[in-house]
C-alpha cells in the first residue's frame, strides 16, 4: 500500500498508450483489485450499508476509468481514491436525504433490525448507531482516523481542512459516541474500579 | 479541558507541551480521570466494528461489464457478430442499388444487335458498345468506340445517354445514329431529338439533322442526314449528288469498289433506292445515264456508254 505522499505519480502506469487497450485494462484491474476492498469499507462506515457502499465505490472507479487519460494526480493514489469515494458517499447521502428521507430511514431501520439481530453484536449496533448519528463530515473524520489509522495531518490533506478542525471534529465525534458506547463502558469502568 | 485536545492526547497527536498539560489535567482530578478514561475506552470500544468482506473479483466483473465491455464493442463476440452481419447487409444493399454491372458488345465484321434493358435496340455496325445491366441515378450510360444505331424507348425520369470520347449524346427522342470514329464523332438523328454535347459545348439535333465533330480541332459540324441510315432501313438517298459521289456512297455502303471514268463523274443524280441490291441499283443508275458496266473480279468500272 503506497503511503500518503506529496509526490506526483500516475494512477497507473504513465507509458500507458491508449492503443494499447489490454494492457490498459490489465492494470487497471490491479488498481481496482488493490483497492476495492479497503474502498467499500471506508464506504461502508459512511453510508452505513454494503451495498450502497459497494456502489459507490464502483461509481468512482467508474469515473476514474472514464478519466483514466486525462488525470494527474497530484497526491497520491490512496488519497486521491479517498477523496472521491468521500466525496461520492456524501453525494449519496444527500441524494438520499433529498429523496423520500422517510422511506430511507424506515428501510434502514428494517435493515438494520434484520441485519444486526442477525449477525451484530450489540456493541457493533451501537457502534453504527453512534456512527449514523455522527454529522455527514465528523463521520467521515473520524471513519478515517479510527478504521484508516490516517494522522490528523493526513485527514486534513484528504478532506483539504485545516488540522483544526480535524481536532475539533475528532473531539465532538469521540463525545457523541461516548453516548451511544455508554454501557459498555460503564462495565469496563466498574471493572476497573472493583480491580 | 475541551474534550478535542483529551482525545488528540489519546491518538497521541499532542506535541510535548501539550501532551504535559493534558497530563497534569488527568491527575487533578477524579472525575478528570473519568472522562478521560471514558473517552479512551469509547476509541478502543469503537474499534469493535468487522471490516465487511467484498468479493473483489465479483466486483471487477460487475465493473467491467458496466464499464469497459460497453465501451469497447469490439471485445464482445455478440457486438462483433451483429456488427458483421449488419456490414454484410449493407454490402448487400447497396450492391442491389447502385452496383451496376457493365456489359460489352464487339462487332467487327458483322453488325450486332442488342436489345437494352430498358427495351432500346442497338444495332453495332462496327467497334466496341459497353452497357449497364440496370439503372443508375436515373441514367442509362453508354460507351461507344465504333458505329451504333440507337432506337431509344425514351422513359420518363430517365436519361438515356451514349459516350464517345469526350462527347456524350444525350438522347430526348428516339432513333439516332452515332459514329465514333477516328478523331471524328457523328450523330444523326433519323426520328426525335438528341442533345449532342462536348464538355462545354454542344448542339441540339432533330429530326434528319446530324452534327459531326471534330476532337482536334474542338469544332461542330452541321450536316443534312443523308444515308446515314443505309444500314438500318437499306434506303440510298441521292439528292442531287455527282455520279462520283454517288459511287463512293456505294463503296461505302456496299464495301464495293466502283470506278467512275472522268468524263460522267460529274453527272447528277436524283433517286432514292430502298432495300434493293447493289446489282439492281446500279443496273437502274446505268439504265438512266445510259452507262456501261464493267465487271472485273476487284472491280467495277462505270464508263459512257458507246
Amino acid at each position: 500500500m503506497p503511503c500518503l505522499g506529496n509526490k506526483k505519480e500516475g494512477l497507473m502506469n504513465s507509458n500507458l498508450s491508449v492503443n494499447n487497450n489490454y494492457s490498459e485494462v490489465k492494470d487497471f484491474e490491479a488498481l481496482f483489485k488493490e483497492w476495492f476492498q479497503t474502498l467499500t469499507n471506508y464506504a461502508y462506515k459512511l453510508l452505513l450499508d454494503q451495498s450502497s457502499a459497494e456502489d459507490a465505490v464502483q461509481q468512482v472507479f467508474a469515473k476514474v476509468w472514464e478519466k483514466r487519460n486525462q488525470l494527474e494526480i497530484d497526491s497520491s493514489v490512496k488519497s486521491y481514491l479517498f477523496r472521491a469515494t468521500y466525496n461520492t458517499c456524501m453525494n449519496e447521502l444527500k441524494r438520499n436525504k433529498k429523496l423520500n428521507h422517510f422511506e430511507e430511514l424506515a428501510e434502514k431501520a428494517s435493515h438494520f433490525r434484520a441485519d444486526e439481530t442477525a449477525r451484530s453484536s450489540d456493541l457493533e449496533r451501537s457502534i453504527k448507531q453512534g456512527l449514523n448519528n455522527l454529522p455527514e463530515r465528523c463521520r467521515a473524520i473520524f471513519v478515517l482516523s479510527r478504521y484508516e489509522n490516517l494522522k490528523y495531518k493526513e485527514i486534513a490533506q484528504l478532506l483539504d481542512i485545516s488540522i483544526k478542525t480535524v481536532e475539533n471534529q475528532m473531539g465532538k465525534a469521540l463525545k457523541m459516541m461516548r453516548v451511544h458506547l455508554k454501557e459498555f463502558i460503564t462495565i469496563v469502568l466498574t471493572f476497573t474500579l472493583f480491580k | 479541558m475541551e474534550e478535542s485536545k483529551i482525545v488528540k492526547y489519546i491518538l497521541n497527536e499532542c506535541s510535548k507541551e501539550e501532551s504535559i498539560q493534558v497530563q497534569e489535567w488527568i491527575e487533578a482530578s477524579s472525575s478528570n480521570r473519568e472522562l478521560f478514561q471514558k473517552l479512551e475506552r469509547t476509541w478502543i470500544k469503537s474499534a469493535a466494528i468487522p471490516k465487511i468482506e467484498v468479493d473483489t473479483d465479483q466486483a471487477w466483473n460487475t465493473f467491467k461489464n458496466r464499464n469497459i465491455r460497453s465501451r469497447s464493442i469490439f471485445f464482445n463476440p455478440y457486438w462483433v457478430a451483429a456488427a458483421a452481419v449488419l456490414v454484410i447487409a449493407m454490402l448487400f444493399f447497396i450492391r442491389n442499388q447502385s452496383e451496376t454491372n457493365l456489359l460489352v458488345l464487339e462487332a467487327n465484321s458483322t453488325a450486332q444487335n442488342v436489345k437494352l434493358f430498358d427495351s432500346s435496340q442497338v444495332k453495332l455496325m462496327k467497334g466496341q458498345l459497353s452497357y449497364p445491366d440496370k439503372l443508375k441515378d436515373k441514367e442509362l450510360r453508354v460507351k461507344l468506340e465504333g458505329t451504333a444505331f440507337f432506337e431509344v424507348q425514351t422513359q420518363k425520369n430517365t436519361k438515356f445517354i451514349v459516350e464517345a470520347k469526350e462527347c456524350s449524346i444525350e438522347v430526348l427522342g428516339t432513333q439516332f445514329k452515332v459514329e465514333n470514329l477516328d478523331s471524328m464523332i457523328s450523330v444523326s438523328v433519323l426520328e426525335g431529338k438528341v442533345a449532342f454535347n462536348t464538355g462545354n459545348d454542344g448542339i441540339l439535333l432533330g429530326t434528319g439533322e446530324k452534327a459531326s465533330y471534330n476532337v482536334n480541332s474542338k469544332q461542330f459540324y452541321e450536316e443534312k442526314v443523308s444515308n446515314e441510315f443505309f444500314d438500318l432501313d437499306k434506303t440510298i438517298q441521292l439528292d442531287n449528288l455527282s455520279l462520283l459521289q454517288v459511287a463512293q456512297l456505294l463503296n461505302e455502303q456496299y464495301n464495293s469498289n466502283i470506278q467512275v471514268e472522268n468524263d460522267i463523274k460529274d453527272l447528277t443524280i436524283n433517286s432514292t433506292f430502298k432495300n434493293e441490291s447493289l446489282e439492281t441499283i446500279l443496273t437502274i443508275l446505268s439504265s438512266t445515264l445510259n452507262l456501261e458496266i464493267d465487271k472485273t473480279s476487284s472491280q467495277i468500272i462505270l464508263k459512257k456508254k458507246q
